[in-house]
Protein backbone atom coordinates (compact mmCIF):
# COMPACT_ATOMS: atom_id res chain seq x y z
CA UNK A 1 0.00 0.00 0.00
CA UNK A 2 1.14 3.78 -0.29
CA UNK A 3 1.37 4.17 3.53
CA UNK A 4 3.96 1.74 4.17
CA UNK A 5 6.31 3.67 1.48
CA UNK A 6 7.82 5.38 4.44
CA UNK A 7 7.93 9.49 4.70
CA UNK A 8 5.87 9.46 7.43
CA UNK A 9 3.12 11.77 7.72
CA UNK A 10 3.59 13.79 4.28
CA UNK A 11 2.60 10.96 2.51
CA UNK A 12 -0.07 12.15 0.19
CA UNK A 13 -0.01 15.55 1.17
CA UNK A 14 0.45 18.55 -0.89
CA UNK A 15 1.77 21.80 0.06
CA UNK A 16 1.93 24.46 -1.31
CA UNK A 17 3.71 27.59 -0.07
CA UNK A 18 3.74 31.44 -0.99
CA UNK A 19 4.23 30.80 -4.51
CA UNK A 20 4.96 33.86 -6.63
CA UNK A 21 4.53 34.22 -10.33
CA UNK A 22 4.97 36.90 -13.00
CA UNK A 23 4.99 36.87 -16.27
CA UNK A 24 6.57 39.98 -17.97
CA UNK A 25 5.23 42.36 -16.13
CA UNK A 26 2.17 41.38 -14.71
CA UNK A 27 1.79 39.33 -11.14
CA UNK A 28 0.12 35.95 -12.00
CA UNK A 29 0.06 34.42 -8.25
CA UNK A 30 0.96 36.49 -5.72
CA UNK A 31 1.98 34.26 -2.56
CA UNK A 32 -0.41 31.26 -3.53
CA UNK A 33 -0.27 28.73 -0.47
CA UNK A 34 -2.54 25.40 0.87
CA UNK A 35 -2.72 22.40 1.55
CA UNK A 36 -4.64 19.19 0.27
CA UNK A 37 -4.62 16.22 2.44
CA UNK A 38 -5.13 12.20 2.07
CA UNK A 39 -8.70 11.33 2.34
CA UNK A 40 -10.08 14.20 0.93
CA UNK A 41 -11.21 16.20 -1.96
CA UNK A 42 -9.99 19.60 -2.13
CA UNK A 43 -11.71 21.64 -4.30
CA UNK A 44 -9.26 24.99 -6.12
CA UNK A 45 -11.86 27.37 -6.90
CA UNK A 46 -11.24 30.46 -8.86
CA UNK A 47 -13.02 32.32 -11.75
CA UNK A 48 -10.91 32.03 -15.22
CA UNK A 49 -7.52 33.50 -14.92
CA UNK A 50 -7.47 33.70 -11.27
CA UNK A 51 -3.86 31.18 -11.24
CA UNK A 52 -5.48 28.18 -10.79
CA UNK A 53 -4.31 26.44 -14.04
CA UNK A 54 -0.45 28.47 -13.08
CA UNK A 55 -0.25 27.42 -9.91
CA UNK A 56 -1.11 23.14 -10.52
CA UNK A 57 1.35 23.71 -13.54
CA UNK A 58 4.12 24.62 -11.19
CA UNK A 59 2.97 21.83 -8.97
CA UNK A 60 3.65 19.33 -11.62
CA UNK A 61 7.11 21.26 -12.29
CA UNK A 62 5.90 22.61 -15.70
CA UNK A 63 6.23 26.20 -14.92
CA UNK A 64 8.90 27.43 -12.51
CA UNK A 65 7.90 29.74 -9.60
CA UNK A 66 9.95 33.21 -9.18
CA UNK A 67 8.93 32.59 -4.93
CA UNK A 68 7.71 30.09 -3.26
CA UNK A 69 7.53 25.89 -2.98
CA UNK A 70 4.75 23.16 -4.34
CA UNK A 71 5.79 19.99 -2.63
CA UNK A 72 4.08 16.45 -2.80
CA UNK A 73 5.22 13.93 -0.09
CA UNK A 74 7.66 17.19 1.31
CA UNK A 75 9.33 17.29 -1.96
CA UNK A 76 9.16 19.31 -5.22
CA UNK A 77 7.36 17.48 -8.31
CA UNK A 78 11.10 17.07 -10.26
CA UNK A 79 12.46 15.18 -7.64
CA UNK A 80 9.75 12.64 -7.20
CA UNK A 81 11.67 9.00 -7.38
CA UNK A 82 8.77 7.83 -8.99
CA UNK A 83 6.27 10.01 -10.28
CA UNK A 84 3.91 8.07 -12.30
CA UNK A 85 3.24 6.49 -9.01
CA UNK A 86 2.89 9.01 -6.82
CA UNK A 87 0.83 11.51 -8.63
CA UNK A 88 -1.38 10.97 -11.76
CA UNK A 89 -2.02 14.64 -13.54
CA UNK A 90 -4.83 15.08 -16.30
CA UNK A 91 -4.38 18.61 -17.82
CA UNK A 92 -6.97 20.40 -20.02
CA UNK A 93 -7.20 18.19 -23.06
CA UNK A 94 -5.76 14.74 -24.17
CA UNK A 95 -1.88 15.05 -23.28
CA UNK A 96 -1.87 12.50 -26.30
CA UNK A 97 -0.81 13.26 -29.79
CA UNK A 98 -3.75 12.59 -32.25
CA UNK A 99 -2.28 10.31 -34.48
CA UNK A 100 -1.27 7.51 -31.96
CA UNK A 101 -3.63 5.17 -30.84
CA UNK A 102 -5.00 5.87 -26.91
CA UNK A 103 -3.27 2.17 -26.60
CA UNK A 104 -0.06 3.59 -27.73
CA UNK A 105 -0.36 6.54 -25.75
CA UNK A 106 -0.45 4.88 -23.12
CA UNK A 107 2.09 2.24 -23.63
CA UNK A 108 4.82 4.66 -23.57
CA UNK A 109 3.76 6.10 -20.44
CA UNK A 110 3.54 2.75 -18.86
CA UNK A 111 7.05 1.50 -20.18
CA UNK A 112 8.43 5.03 -19.29
CA UNK A 113 7.95 3.84 -15.27
CA UNK A 114 8.27 0.35 -15.96
CA UNK A 115 4.59 -0.40 -15.55
CA UNK A 116 3.19 -3.92 -16.48
CA UNK A 117 1.78 -3.06 -19.85
CA UNK A 118 -1.70 -5.10 -18.68
CA UNK A 119 -2.38 -1.79 -16.69
CA UNK A 120 -3.37 -0.70 -20.29
CA UNK A 121 -6.45 -2.61 -20.18
CA UNK A 122 -7.19 -2.00 -16.92
CA UNK A 123 -7.08 1.87 -17.13
CA UNK A 124 -9.03 1.52 -20.42
CA UNK A 125 -11.92 -0.36 -18.82
CA UNK A 126 -12.01 1.95 -15.62
CA UNK A 127 -12.51 5.03 -17.73
CA UNK A 128 -15.10 3.67 -20.02
CA UNK A 129 -12.50 3.54 -22.91
CA UNK A 130 -12.51 -0.40 -23.84
CA UNK A 131 -13.45 -0.15 -26.71
CA UNK A 132 -11.45 2.81 -28.16
CA UNK A 133 -8.47 1.42 -26.81
CA UNK A 134 -7.48 1.04 -30.85
CA UNK A 135 -8.89 3.97 -32.34
CA UNK A 136 -6.18 6.83 -32.99
CA UNK A 137 -6.43 9.97 -30.35
CA UNK A 138 -7.80 12.39 -33.57
CA UNK A 139 -11.14 10.28 -33.48
CA UNK A 140 -11.95 11.06 -29.89
CA UNK A 141 -14.87 13.20 -28.93
CA UNK A 142 -14.34 15.57 -26.21
CA UNK A 143 -15.15 13.65 -23.49
CA UNK A 144 -13.40 10.70 -24.96
CA UNK A 145 -10.05 12.82 -24.91
CA UNK A 146 -10.74 13.82 -21.35
CA UNK A 147 -11.13 9.98 -20.26
CA UNK A 148 -7.76 9.02 -22.06
CA UNK A 149 -6.33 11.57 -20.15
CA UNK A 150 -7.64 10.16 -16.31
CA UNK A 151 -6.63 7.00 -17.68
CA UNK A 152 -2.96 7.97 -18.06
CA UNK A 153 -2.84 9.72 -14.61
CA UNK A 154 -4.56 6.12 -13.04
CA UNK A 155 -1.58 4.08 -14.69
CA UNK A 156 0.61 3.90 -11.73
CA UNK A 157 -2.08 3.75 -9.63
CA UNK A 158 -1.16 6.90 -7.77
CA UNK A 159 -1.71 8.17 -3.91
CA UNK A 160 -2.38 11.82 -5.42
CA UNK A 161 -4.50 12.85 -8.09
CA UNK A 162 -4.31 16.52 -9.75
CA UNK A 163 -6.53 17.76 -12.08
CA UNK A 164 -7.38 20.64 -14.02
CA UNK A 165 -11.12 20.95 -14.49
CA UNK A 166 -11.78 17.57 -14.82
CA UNK A 167 -15.31 18.31 -15.75
CA UNK A 168 -14.82 20.39 -18.79
CA UNK A 169 -16.13 18.74 -21.89
CA UNK A 170 -17.76 16.22 -20.10
CA UNK A 171 -21.15 15.25 -20.64
CA UNK A 172 -23.63 15.00 -18.03
CA UNK A 173 -22.72 11.20 -17.45
CA UNK A 174 -19.22 12.20 -17.39
CA UNK A 175 -19.64 14.47 -14.58
CA UNK A 176 -21.53 12.09 -12.80
CA UNK A 177 -18.69 9.51 -12.99
CA UNK A 178 -15.89 12.02 -12.44
CA UNK A 179 -17.35 12.78 -9.37
CA UNK A 180 -18.66 9.52 -7.76
CA UNK A 181 -14.85 8.25 -9.24
CA UNK A 182 -13.12 10.66 -7.20
CA UNK A 183 -15.02 10.39 -4.09
CA UNK A 184 -14.13 6.56 -3.68
CA UNK A 185 -10.66 7.83 -4.55
CA UNK A 186 -10.68 10.17 -1.38
CA UNK A 187 -12.64 7.35 0.96
CA UNK A 188 -10.00 4.64 -0.34
CA UNK A 189 -7.30 7.33 1.42
CA UNK A 190 -5.57 8.91 -1.25
CA UNK A 191 -5.74 12.60 -2.84
CA UNK A 192 -7.94 14.66 -4.73
CA UNK A 193 -7.11 18.13 -5.40
CA UNK A 194 -9.06 19.47 -8.35
CA UNK A 195 -9.67 23.09 -10.00
CA UNK A 196 -12.78 24.28 -11.19
CA UNK A 197 -14.62 27.21 -11.81
CA UNK A 198 -18.10 25.39 -11.95
CA UNK A 199 -19.15 25.84 -8.29
CA UNK A 200 -22.23 24.17 -8.39
CA UNK A 201 -21.07 20.91 -9.77
CA UNK A 202 -18.15 20.48 -6.91
CA UNK A 203 -20.21 21.06 -3.94
CA UNK A 204 -21.55 17.77 -3.49
CA UNK A 205 -18.06 16.34 -4.58
CA UNK A 206 -15.02 18.43 -2.21
CA UNK A 207 -14.43 18.24 1.61
CA UNK A 208 -12.34 21.08 1.45
CA UNK A 209 -12.17 24.03 -0.88
CA UNK A 210 -9.58 26.59 -1.39
CA UNK A 211 -10.46 29.98 -3.03
CA UNK A 212 -8.38 32.16 -5.90
CA UNK A 213 -9.12 35.64 -7.05
CA UNK A 214 -6.85 37.21 -8.67
CA UNK A 215 -3.77 35.39 -8.15
CA UNK A 216 -4.61 35.78 -4.27
CA UNK A 217 -5.91 32.87 -1.70
CA UNK A 218 -9.63 34.55 -0.36
CA UNK A 219 -10.63 31.91 1.56
CA UNK A 220 -9.77 28.32 2.75
CA UNK A 221 -11.23 25.50 4.63
CA UNK A 222 -13.97 22.95 5.25
CA UNK A 223 -16.49 23.35 2.67
CA UNK A 224 -18.98 23.92 5.60
CA UNK A 225 -16.45 27.04 6.76
CA UNK A 226 -16.26 28.26 3.12
CA UNK A 227 -19.59 28.52 2.25
CA UNK A 228 -20.62 29.76 6.18
CA UNK A 229 -23.34 31.83 6.18
CA UNK A 230 -24.20 31.69 2.98
CA UNK A 231 -27.22 29.52 1.35
CA UNK A 232 -24.46 27.41 -0.99
CA UNK A 233 -21.31 27.29 -1.74
CA UNK A 234 -21.98 29.56 -5.38
CA UNK A 235 -23.26 32.53 -2.97
CA UNK A 236 -20.62 32.49 -0.70
CA UNK A 237 -18.06 32.23 -4.03
CA UNK A 238 -19.63 35.30 -5.54
CA UNK A 239 -19.41 37.03 -2.10
CA UNK A 240 -15.99 36.21 -1.94
CA UNK A 241 -14.34 37.57 -5.75
CA UNK A 242 -14.70 40.78 -6.77
CA UNK A 243 -15.53 41.01 -10.24
CA UNK B 1 12.74 6.01 -20.29
CA UNK B 2 14.84 5.32 -23.56
CA UNK B 3 12.19 2.72 -23.90
CA UNK B 4 9.30 5.47 -23.78
CA UNK B 5 11.26 7.80 -25.75
CA UNK B 6 11.71 4.35 -28.68
CA UNK B 7 8.19 3.62 -28.17
CA UNK B 8 6.78 7.11 -29.04
CA UNK B 9 9.04 7.11 -32.19
CA UNK B 10 7.73 3.74 -33.15
CA UNK B 11 4.14 4.39 -32.57
CA UNK B 12 4.23 7.81 -34.66
CA UNK B 13 2.48 6.97 -38.21
CA UNK B 14 4.51 9.68 -39.56
CA UNK B 15 8.12 8.37 -38.04
CA UNK B 16 7.40 5.36 -40.89
CA UNK B 17 5.55 7.87 -43.46
CA UNK B 18 8.76 9.92 -43.37
CA UNK B 19 11.69 7.11 -43.26
CA UNK B 20 9.64 5.17 -46.01
CA UNK B 21 9.26 8.14 -48.58
CA UNK B 22 13.17 9.38 -47.63
CA UNK B 23 14.33 5.57 -48.34
CA UNK B 24 12.13 5.74 -51.81
CA UNK B 25 13.63 8.69 -53.09
CA UNK B 26 16.78 7.99 -52.05
CA UNK B 27 16.92 4.80 -54.20
CA UNK B 28 15.08 6.37 -57.01
CA UNK B 29 17.43 9.33 -57.33
CA UNK B 30 21.01 6.84 -57.12
CA UNK B 31 19.64 5.36 -59.99
CA UNK B 32 19.20 8.92 -61.84
CA UNK B 33 22.39 10.25 -60.52
CA UNK B 34 24.04 6.66 -60.43
CA UNK B 35 26.55 8.16 -58.43
CA UNK B 36 26.33 6.65 -54.72
CA UNK B 37 27.06 9.22 -52.20
CA UNK B 38 25.13 12.57 -53.67
CA UNK B 39 21.70 11.09 -53.83
CA UNK B 40 22.21 11.43 -49.52
CA UNK B 41 22.82 15.34 -50.82
CA UNK B 42 19.04 15.17 -51.52
CA UNK B 43 17.33 12.49 -48.90
CA UNK B 44 18.70 14.26 -45.87
CA UNK B 45 16.11 16.46 -46.15
CA UNK B 46 14.29 13.55 -45.25
CA UNK B 47 16.22 12.93 -42.16
CA UNK B 48 16.01 16.51 -41.21
CA UNK B 49 11.85 16.53 -41.43
CA UNK B 50 12.76 13.22 -39.13
CA UNK B 51 14.84 14.58 -36.72
CA UNK B 52 12.26 17.83 -36.10
CA UNK B 53 9.22 15.28 -36.11
CA UNK B 54 10.85 13.67 -33.21
CA UNK B 55 10.78 16.46 -30.63
CA UNK B 56 7.98 18.40 -32.11
CA UNK B 57 5.36 15.96 -32.12
CA UNK B 58 5.77 16.36 -28.50
CA UNK B 59 3.51 19.76 -29.19
CA UNK B 60 0.77 18.25 -30.76
CA UNK B 61 -2.13 17.71 -28.48
CA UNK B 62 -0.46 18.84 -25.38
CA UNK B 63 1.47 15.76 -25.42
CA UNK B 64 4.46 17.31 -23.54
CA UNK B 65 2.15 17.95 -20.41
CA UNK B 66 2.26 14.19 -20.51
CA UNK B 67 5.92 14.18 -21.08
CA UNK B 68 6.70 16.20 -18.42
CA UNK B 69 4.55 15.05 -15.64
CA UNK B 70 5.79 11.57 -16.40
CA UNK B 71 9.11 12.17 -17.28
CA UNK B 72 9.81 15.51 -15.19
CA UNK B 73 13.94 15.05 -15.29
CA UNK B 74 13.71 17.29 -18.22
CA UNK B 75 17.48 16.89 -19.28
CA UNK B 76 17.23 12.65 -18.96
CA UNK B 77 13.84 12.86 -21.00
CA UNK B 78 15.19 15.00 -23.99
CA UNK B 79 18.62 12.67 -23.56
CA UNK B 80 17.06 9.58 -23.75
CA UNK B 81 15.00 11.12 -26.82
CA UNK B 82 18.23 11.88 -28.47
CA UNK B 83 18.98 8.26 -27.80
CA UNK B 84 15.95 6.46 -29.10
CA UNK B 85 16.38 8.81 -32.44
CA UNK B 86 20.09 7.25 -32.99
CA UNK B 87 18.88 4.08 -32.28
CA UNK B 88 16.20 4.46 -35.11
CA UNK B 89 18.30 6.54 -37.79
CA UNK B 90 21.24 4.55 -37.63
CA UNK B 91 19.99 1.67 -39.44
CA UNK B 92 17.63 3.70 -41.79
CA UNK B 93 21.34 5.77 -42.39
CA UNK B 94 23.03 2.65 -43.10
CA UNK B 95 20.21 1.47 -45.42
CA UNK B 96 20.52 4.73 -47.37
CA UNK B 97 24.43 4.66 -47.65
CA UNK B 98 24.62 0.58 -48.38
CA UNK B 99 21.78 1.37 -51.39
CA UNK B 100 23.97 4.06 -52.75
CA UNK B 101 26.72 2.09 -52.79
CA UNK B 102 25.56 -1.23 -53.73
CA UNK B 103 23.68 0.65 -57.20
CA UNK B 104 26.57 2.51 -57.98
CA UNK B 105 28.50 -0.82 -57.56
CA UNK B 106 26.24 -2.51 -59.98
CA UNK B 107 25.68 0.61 -62.33
CA UNK B 108 29.20 1.84 -62.77
CA UNK B 109 30.83 -1.54 -61.34
CA UNK B 110 32.77 0.82 -59.52
CA UNK B 111 33.95 -0.02 -56.01
CA UNK B 112 33.26 2.14 -52.93
CA UNK B 113 35.04 2.14 -49.85
CA UNK B 114 33.51 0.78 -46.46
CA UNK B 115 34.45 4.35 -45.01
CA UNK B 116 32.20 5.99 -47.35
CA UNK B 117 28.95 3.86 -46.14
CA UNK B 118 30.92 4.89 -42.96
CA UNK B 119 30.96 8.39 -43.22
CA UNK B 120 27.46 8.99 -45.19
CA UNK B 121 25.77 6.95 -42.10
CA UNK B 122 27.25 8.94 -39.68
CA UNK B 123 26.51 12.24 -41.91
CA UNK B 124 23.16 11.53 -42.02
CA UNK B 125 22.92 10.68 -38.16
CA UNK B 126 24.65 14.08 -37.26
CA UNK B 127 22.01 15.79 -39.94
CA UNK B 128 19.04 14.10 -38.13
CA UNK B 129 20.45 15.28 -34.80
CA UNK B 130 20.34 18.77 -35.94
CA UNK B 131 16.90 18.30 -37.28
CA UNK B 132 16.12 17.32 -33.38
CA UNK B 133 17.74 19.70 -31.71
CA UNK B 134 16.70 23.16 -33.86
CA UNK B 135 12.93 21.43 -33.04
CA UNK B 136 13.43 21.38 -30.05
CA UNK B 137 14.30 24.65 -29.82
CA UNK B 138 11.47 26.03 -32.12
CA UNK B 139 9.26 23.76 -30.84
CA UNK B 140 7.17 23.77 -34.46
CA UNK B 141 7.97 20.91 -37.42
CA UNK B 142 7.67 23.51 -40.72
CA UNK B 143 9.73 26.01 -38.92
CA UNK B 144 13.08 23.90 -37.22
CA UNK B 145 12.21 22.17 -41.36
CA UNK B 146 12.94 25.30 -42.69
CA UNK B 147 15.88 26.59 -40.73
CA UNK B 148 17.83 23.14 -41.08
CA UNK B 149 17.13 22.52 -44.48
CA UNK B 150 17.61 26.45 -45.30
CA UNK B 151 20.90 25.83 -44.12
CA UNK B 152 21.87 22.68 -45.33
CA UNK B 153 20.79 23.45 -48.83
CA UNK B 154 21.39 27.22 -49.36
CA UNK B 155 24.00 28.70 -46.81
CA UNK B 156 26.27 25.58 -46.43
CA UNK B 157 27.14 26.20 -50.62
CA UNK B 158 27.99 29.87 -49.94
CA UNK B 159 30.18 29.08 -46.68
CA UNK B 160 32.08 26.30 -47.89
CA UNK B 161 36.11 26.13 -46.45
CA UNK B 162 34.72 28.33 -42.97
CA UNK B 163 33.65 26.62 -40.00
CA UNK B 164 29.88 26.74 -41.20
CA UNK B 165 30.21 24.08 -43.98
CA UNK B 166 27.91 21.41 -43.50
CA UNK B 167 30.30 18.78 -43.92
CA UNK B 168 30.31 15.75 -41.50
CA UNK B 169 33.71 17.48 -39.87
CA UNK B 170 31.61 20.76 -39.40
CA UNK B 171 28.18 18.86 -38.26
CA UNK B 172 30.38 16.59 -35.49
CA UNK B 173 30.91 19.71 -34.22
CA UNK B 174 27.75 22.00 -34.56
CA UNK B 175 25.26 19.06 -34.25
CA UNK B 176 26.54 18.40 -30.45
CA UNK B 177 26.48 22.12 -29.61
CA UNK B 178 22.91 22.53 -30.67
CA UNK B 179 21.33 18.99 -28.80
CA UNK B 180 23.65 20.94 -25.75
CA UNK B 181 22.10 24.20 -26.14
CA UNK B 182 18.55 22.31 -26.65
CA UNK B 183 18.99 20.47 -23.65
CA UNK B 184 19.74 23.56 -21.57
CA UNK B 185 16.98 25.48 -23.07
CA UNK B 186 14.22 22.75 -22.60
CA UNK B 187 15.58 22.63 -18.56
CA UNK B 188 14.90 26.11 -18.03
CA UNK B 189 11.56 27.26 -19.84
CA UNK B 190 8.18 27.07 -19.26
CA UNK B 191 6.97 24.01 -20.70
Amino acid sequence: MWFSRGLGSLNGVITIDGLVKRRGKTEILSGVGFQALPGRVTGFLGPNGAGKSSTLRILLGLDRAQQGTALVNGVPFVSLADPVRTVGAVLDGSGAHRSRTGRAHLRWVARSAGLPLSRIDEVLELVGLADAGSKRVGRYSLGMGRRLALATALLGDPPVLVLDEPLNGLDPEGIRFIRTFLRERAESGRTVLLSSHLMGELAETVDDVVVIDRGRIVAQGTLAEVTGAHRSLEEAFFALVSR
Amino acid sequence: MIRAELSKLLSLPATWVTLGWTLAVNVLLTFVIAVGGSAVAYSQAGFVVLGALATCSEYTGGQIRTTLTVMPRRVHQLTAKYIALVALTVPAALVVALSGTVITMAVLGSWAVPWEVAEVTAYVTLVTLLGAAVGALVRHTLAAVALVIGYLFVVTPLVQDTVFAGDVVTLAFWTPAFLGIALFVHRLRDA
